[in-house]
């Protein structure tokens, strides 16, 4: 255990310099953007002068040491800086968006969980089934997220004129109640959470699907059946019991992949969540925000592949396994 | 009407493997044991008796457990009769309980079948301590059981209902001794008590013999041998089942144990005896037809086209005299197929004269006949030919011609017999033995060899006539111990291997009971036959005992 937390630890540093890393290496910095090439979105010119000037306010004309060593006491702190784009502290950024981003995610893997595991239970009782659910499948998780995304916007919400296009809730919106506030935040969430779902969902079931194979060989299925059990109770009580929590461990595998495939939904959607901050982050070199991002969604997926790790050995140690 | 089971027929086939059709009957109360190699189908009979074939299985035959038939019965009805009339436990391994559910769990959920709720933790608490577990054992996961534990746990799940029948699936197979006796002592307890009859499947030899009272051996899906079990232990007909009885460390303690050589032909021919390419006693009839399992006129259930292990050399009421002193006053000895038979007696009681007339070479006795497979024997003949008799002289100086080459020496006897293939056998022969072959040893004359090489080669020469009986006279008595300790293990490992039958006569008693599968002595001009376990016997079975 102890080594598993040392491990997890040394993951977090390599990964938070990385992150610090990265964004300073993209060529331009944040006033760059600001003035000229974000030219778009703004006419104003800077001078030399004034980005001197605010490269030395941000601290962006220190060297690359000192900014580290300034950066990681500030986030000791809490204080994950403070976003040039969006002239917002990050945390609070970060805090604004994470709930969307949340929302489609932990949706999307619990819809997963339930539809992957479901699909396999109904392959082990319709062997015939199963084939062409397993072809099918195979596929569809090989997709990427965001294409699937796409493909559901062209295919789906623009020919139904009841599915919004994009964004978390309608614009300007006037609810009567807050059910009709849940309702449309649901109708919104409904597309980018059935991207990743369709994608995510057949991980579970070929975890699923091991699972139970593996558990239905177990001499203790026999035995149960020797035991004169009835069948809904063995299935219930021998064989999901069972093949669960290699299930629950692939959850918490799936953060990382999900976070990731999450964020590019998001932007085919125009959903407000990290994913779309993030695009606007990277373009503008804002890198305290990059590095909020990434630091936020670090410590998510390091602590779910921690979980996972938790969960498999105490399903090992029930088994007798390890130990 | 007693019978409790009666199967009629049973055969399973899986497409890699099959149990030929098998019948037999048990009776209430009754003990009976299946015994037999990984492999030999055991727990394929098991399945089929418990009726927990997997899919794709055919299944054949009848079960009757108290007259109802239990293989035709759907499973929602067989169900019902589950545990309530007969019960299986299975390997003592915690494999087969659920990981996840306490004992008291899985206990109560047979147990709600035939106790109201409230009558249910006395019930358990009974349970635990008839099969010697403690009460406070039901809060524990299968995970923090020893075998011995899991097993007890899965007798008391097998018997919480008390069902006629329980079915013991390997019960003892990776406990140590003090374990399994204890655990035997509870079956038998169960069974006096509770008049539980139980089918036990085991590869141990010593179970069965502590347990049954009847026995079946399994071999490769067939049954080979049935029958009490004191008298298959005391006289086995099978050559298979001696094999079982002389590879049991059990029924074993002190003396050497020998597993029965492997196959020795990958082809073996599809309707053959399943046994044909390890028995000892194989004819080519036995490579083309299956024997059928029947009685023999004892009683005793053998399937052998032969009628299980023959006598091979037979010598009756010998008598012999050198002069006016008798030597040998009607002798009587057998030599079975596949067997050592040791000839023990004390220097000058007549040893060698026995051997003399038993292997052929003394022809000049008063009385008595020698007989070679059941009839009168042509020892001549029997020299001249594969399959036959050779021997092993005690002075291996006299007996070869020290002027001949290594390979002269071990090629003579085919030679002379005009069989062909002297060189070829002669290297195996040599090699067999554990002697060179290379061209400067085989050039070496046998004036040259040491005295533990001349023996080896003495018995190469034998070997190359591929003998059905060897007698070997004090083959180590000019030997140091080392050699001699070499000597015997290599006798009996090529005994093992060829499969040919050894009588082994010397003075030396301990060295014959380390390798004997029978012993006679000769004292007085007669012949008496020892019991090796009277002799060679040892209880370690306190070894391990709290």
């Amino acid at each position: 255990m102890k080594k598993k937390i040392l491990l997890l630890l040394c993951s977090f540093a390599v990964i938070y310099l990385v992150n610090f890393t990265i964004p300073r290496l993209m060529p331009g910095d944040p006033f760059d953007y600001q003035s000229a090439a974000a030219g778009e979105e703004s006419s104003t010119e800077m001078t030399e002068e004034l980005k001197e000037y605010l490269r030395s306010y941000y601290g962006l004309d220190k060297p690359f040491f000192t900014q580290l060593w300034e950066n990681i006491k500030a986030n000791l702190r809490g204080d994950l800086g403070y976003s040039i784009h969006y002239k917002k502290a990050v945390s609070a950024l970060l805090l604004e968006r994470l709930p969307w981003t949340a929302l489609i995610m932990f949706s999307a893997l619990a819809l997963s969980l339930i539809l992957g595991t479901s699909l396999a239970l109904l392959g082990l009782r319709r062997k015939k089934l199963e084939g062409g659910l397993y072809a099918l499948l195979s596929l569809l998780g090989e997709l990427p997220h965001f294409l699937v995304g796409i493909l559901l916007l062209f295919l789906v919400a623009a020919r139904v004129d009841w599915l919004p296009l994009s964004g978390a809730v309608t614009a300007f919106g006037i609810y009567y109640s807050e059910w009709d506030w849940i309702e449309d935040v649901l109708l919104h969430a409904l597309l980018p959470v059935a991207a990743m779902t369709l994608v995510t969902a057949p991980g579970f079931y070929f975890t699923a699907r091991a699972s139970f194979l593996s558990i239905l060989e177990r001499p203790y299925i026999l035995a149960a059946k020797a035991k004169g059990l009835k069948e809904g109770r063995i299935r219930r009580h021998y064989i999901f019991r069972n093949a669960l929590p290699p299930i629950v461990a692939r959850f918490f595998l799936s953060v990382g992949s999900a976070i990731g495939g999450t964020m590019l939904v998001e932007n085919v959607f125009a959903y407000p969540g990290l994913g779309t901050v993030m695009r606007e982050a990277v373009k503008y070199r804002d890198y305290p925000l990059i590095q909020g991002v990434f630091l936020l969604s670090t410590l998510l997926v390091l602590l779910s592949l921690f979980a996972a790790d938790l969960i498999n050995a105490a399903g090992d140690r029930r088994r007798g396994e390890s130990l | 009407m007693n019978k409790l089971l009666e199967v009629k027929n049973l055969s399973l086939s899986y497409p890699e493997f099959s149990l030929h059709p098998l019948s037999f009957s048990l009776d209430k109360g009754e003990i009976m044991a299946v015994v037999g190699e990984s492999g030999s189908g055991k727990t394929t009979l098991l399945k089929g008796l418990s009726c927990l074939w997997e899919e794709g299985v055919k299944v054949s035959g009848q079960v009757l457990l108290e007259g109802r038939e239990l293989l035709g019965m759907k499973e929602a009805q067989r169900r019902q009769l589950r545990m309530s009339s007969f019960a299986v436990a299975f390997q003592n391994s915690a494999a087969w309980l659920n990981p996840s559910m306490t004992l008291r769990e899985q206990l109560k959920e047979v147990l709600h079948r035939g106790y109201p709720t409230r009558e249910q933790p006395g019930r358990m608490r009974e349970l635990m301590e008839t099969v010697g577990l403690s009460p406070e054992d039901l809060g524990r996961y299968p995970r923090e059981l020893s075998g011995g534990m899991a097993q007890r746990f899965l007798l008391a799940t097998a018997i919480a209902l008390e069902p006629g029948l329980v079915l013991l699936d390997e019960p003892t197979s990776s406990l140590d001794v003090a374990a399994r006796d204890a655990f035997a002592a509870l079956v038998k307890r169960l069974n006096r008590e509770k008049g539980i009859a139980f089918l036990i499947i085991t590869h141990d030899m010593k179970l069965a013999a502590m347990l049954s009272s009847r026995m079946m051996v399994l071999y490769n899906g067939h049954v080979e041998e049935m029958g009490s079990t004191a008298e298959i232990l005391d006289y086995p007909r099978h050559p298979y089942t001696r094999g079982l009885i002389n590879a049991s460390t059990g029924l074993n303690i002190v003396r050497d144990v020998w597993g029965i050589r492997p196959e020795l032909k990958v082809d073996k021919p599809h309707h053959s005896c399943p046994f044909y390419g390890r028995c000892t006693q194989s004819l080519p009839l036995c490579g083309r037809e299956a024997p059928e399992l029947k009685d023999w006129g004892d009683g005793r259930l053998v399937a052998c086209l032969r009628g299980g292990i023959i006598t091979l050399l037979e010598g009756r009421g010998i008598s012999k005299a050198y002069g006016r002193q008798q030597v040998l006053e009607d002798v009587s000895i057998k030599v079975r197929s596949g067997e050592v038979v040791a000839l023990v007696g004390r220097s000058g009681s007549g040893k060698t004269t026995l051997a003399g007339i038993l292997g052929g070479y003394l022809t000049d006795f008063e009385k008595g006949s020698l007989l070679f497979q059941e009839e009168v024997a042509d020892m001549e003949t029997l020299h001249r030919r594969e399959g036959g008799v050779q021997m092993v002289f005690q002075d291996s100086e006299t007996a070869l011609n020290p002027h001949m080459t290594v390979l002269q020496a071990v090629s003579e006897p085919r030679l002379l017999a005009k069989l062909g293939r002297e060189e070829e056998t002669a290297l195996s022969a040599l090699a067999d033995v554990g002697l060179p072959t290379e061209e400067s040893f085989l050039k070496k004359k046998i004036k040259t060899l040491s005295g533990g090489q001349k023996q080896r080669v003495s018995i190469a020469r034998a070997l190359t006539m591929e003998p059905a009986v060897l007698l070997a006279d004090e083959p180590t008595s000019m030997l140091d111990p080392s050699s001699k300790a070499n000597l015997l293990r290599l006798l009996k490992s090529l005994q093992n291997s060829y499969g040919f039958s050894m009588l082994l006569v010397t003075h030396d008693l301990e060295s014959a009971l380390k390798v004997a599968d029978r012993c006679f002595l000769l004292k007085d001009r007669r012949l008496e036959e020892l019991r090796i376990s009277d002799y060679v016997s040892s209880s370690i079975d306190s070894v391990f005992e709290d």
